[in-house]
């Protein structure tokens, strides 16, 4: 019969690990997009150069801004041939007159700054800024899609631990009714609830770190082989995502697990016992 | 050491255990409750268990009243009373020694005391060849021993029987009814409930009977007396 339960608890951690593994990754993915969302601070034309410092000190003087690197016409003029290498000959004449103003590029440590980031640089026209280009609209869209991805991913849990638990709770409940006739004896003899219940205690306990730990160990390999799987299969995909670590996944998911299978252990014999403790 | 006031049980299903008893039962003494099947008699052995509770009156048991035992101190309670079934209640995967000394670990004495005091409750039951032994090795009449060796280890002051001789074969009913006097002559209270009639009229003890639920008669030295318990 424990056999069974621990079966149980190993189905439902595992279906657990493996989504947990598809949380991380899109989070992991959402979270770089995320991050290289930055800002574009063009500068005025007829600004002087020796202004540019003064302009730079004041955006960089913003709480959130994690980075902030000047781009000269001449930089933006070469990114701008590197992103169009086909058209090269076309583009050529461009560099006598290079029509391409000179700009800032930011980086703010959290996307949440965005709004304030694109007013506190529009309100430096005075000081030599031109306009702010941004991608509010897509930083936004990206925004709510991790929070709905929280959301779910939290939802999904929460729905997976309780139907763990009714699942437990009903196989520990056939272990412990198998052994009905010990529990009204003990009753009898005058064990008390704490003697009777303890070994089921324990044996939950085992159940749950038995069916939790098994799991998280396998789902680690099973995620590198796949990973791996993936790049030599896709070349391609190496270019365009790149996968969480699963080293730090599997010691993010290790305890929670844990702690879950242990839980759902520990709740299932508690309350299987109750029933006959009663007596 | 015993007595009831006016006790009456009504299960929830409305049907009615024991009503308006009244009685009282002296340190070491025996006593027989009799009564045909449905009659009460299991009813006032759980009502002494506190396995139910009543329903009206009052039970006092070793000055305690039942009715206040507050249900942490149950167990403790119930460690003061031994009792024997009709179907033994053995643990199969048990041997003799085990089954007897479960008793003891779960008063939690100590494994000196479990050597010590298993035997010599095992030789006093005549069971000392037998303590390897499981319990489907065993006859019916040694299952009941086992019990009573299992209900008596850790010395309770009051020994309650329920039919223990129910499924035994006359001369293995006489032995075991031999052994409970046995006890009882140690000062431990015997109360035994049952409905064989030969058993009691040969045990010159005192009758208790019960008629759906009521207190009929009480006779020291009786017997069992059908035209009572028919009535
Ligand atoms: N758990 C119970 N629930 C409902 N009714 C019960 C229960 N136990 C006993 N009774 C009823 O109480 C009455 C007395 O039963 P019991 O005390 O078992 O009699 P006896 O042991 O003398 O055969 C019977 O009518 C029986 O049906
Ligand atoms: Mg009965």
């Amino acid at each position: 019969m424990a056999f069974a339960s621990v079966i149980t608890v190993m189905s439902c951690i595992l279906i657990f690990s493996v989504s947990f593994y598809f949380v991380e990754n899109i989070n992991f993915a959402l979270e770089k997009i995320n991050n290289s969302i930055g800002l574009s601070v063009i500068i005025k034309d007829d600004l002087p150069d020796e202004k540019i410092d003064v302009l730079k000190k004041k955006i960089s003087e913003l709480v959130y801004v994690k980075k902030i690197d000047f781009v000269s016409s001449e930089q933006a003029l070469k990114n701008f041939m590197e992103t169009f290498e086909d058209s090269k000959e076309i583009l050529a004449g461009l560099k006598e007159d290079n029509p391409l103003p000179r700009s800032f590029d930011i980086l703010l440590l959290d996307n949440k700054f965005y709004e304030d980031a694109i007013k506190a640089c529009e309100n430096l026209k005075n000081d030599g800024v031109e306009k702010v280009k941004h991608a509010l609209a897509e930083t936004n869209v990206l925004m709510s899609i991790s929070k709905i991805l929280h959301i779910v991913s939290a939802v999904m849990i929460f729905l997976l631990g309780i139907i763990s638990i009714v699942i437990i709770i009903n196989t520990i409940r056939l272990a412990v009714n198998s052994r009905r006739e010990e529990i009204i004896i003990m009753k009898y003899i005058g064990a008390t609830n704490w003697f009777i219940r303890w070994p089921f205690i324990i044996e939950g306990m085992i159940i749950g770190f038995v069916g939790s730990i098994i799991p998280v160990l396998i789902c680690w390999p099973c995620y590198e082989k796949i990973i791996e799987f993936i790049y030599i299969k896709m070349s391609f995909m190496k270019k365009i995502f790149e996968f969480k670590s699963g080293l730090i996944i599997f010691s993010e998911l290790l305890p929670i697990a844990l702690s879950l299978g242990l839980f759902i252990g520990i709740v299932g014999s508690f309350s299987s016992v109750k029933k006959y403790l009663d007596v | 050491m015993i007595c009831l006031n006016d006790v009456t049980k009504i299960y929830d299903n409305q049907a009615k255990g024991i009503e308006n008893v009244s009685l009282s039962i002296k340190q070491g003494e025996f006593v027989f409750i009799v009564g045909t099947s449905g009659s009460g008699k299991s009813t006032f052995i759980r009502l002494l268990l506190k396995e139910v509770d009543l329903t009206s009156g009052e039970i006092i048991v070793s000055r305690q009243n039942l009715s206040l035992i507050h249900p942490k101190l149950l167990p403790y309670y119930r460690r003061n009373i031994g009792v024997v079934f009709q179907d033994f209640k053995l643990l199969p995967n048990k041997t003799v020694y085990e089954n007897v000394a479960f008793a003891m670990e779960i008063v939690q004495a100590s494994s000196k005391d479990i050597r010590r005091s298993v035997p010599a409750v095992l030789s006093m039951v005549g069971l000392e060849k037998k303590y390897k032994d499981y319990p489907n090795q065993l006859s019916g009449g040694e299952k009941q021993r086992t019990a009573i060796a299992r209900a008596i280890v850790n010395k309770p002051p009051l020994l309650l029987a329920d039919e223990p001789t129910g499924n035994l074969d006359p001369d293995n009913a006489l032995e075991i009814m031999k052994l409970l006097e046995k006890i009882n002559s140690h000062g431990t209270t015997v109360i035994v409930a049952t409905h064989a009639k030969d058993l009691v009229d040969s045990m010159k003890k005192r009758v208790i009977t019960f008629v759906e639920g009521n207190l009929i008669s009480d006779v020291e030295q009786g017997v069992y007396d059908y035209e009572v318990a028919q009535s």
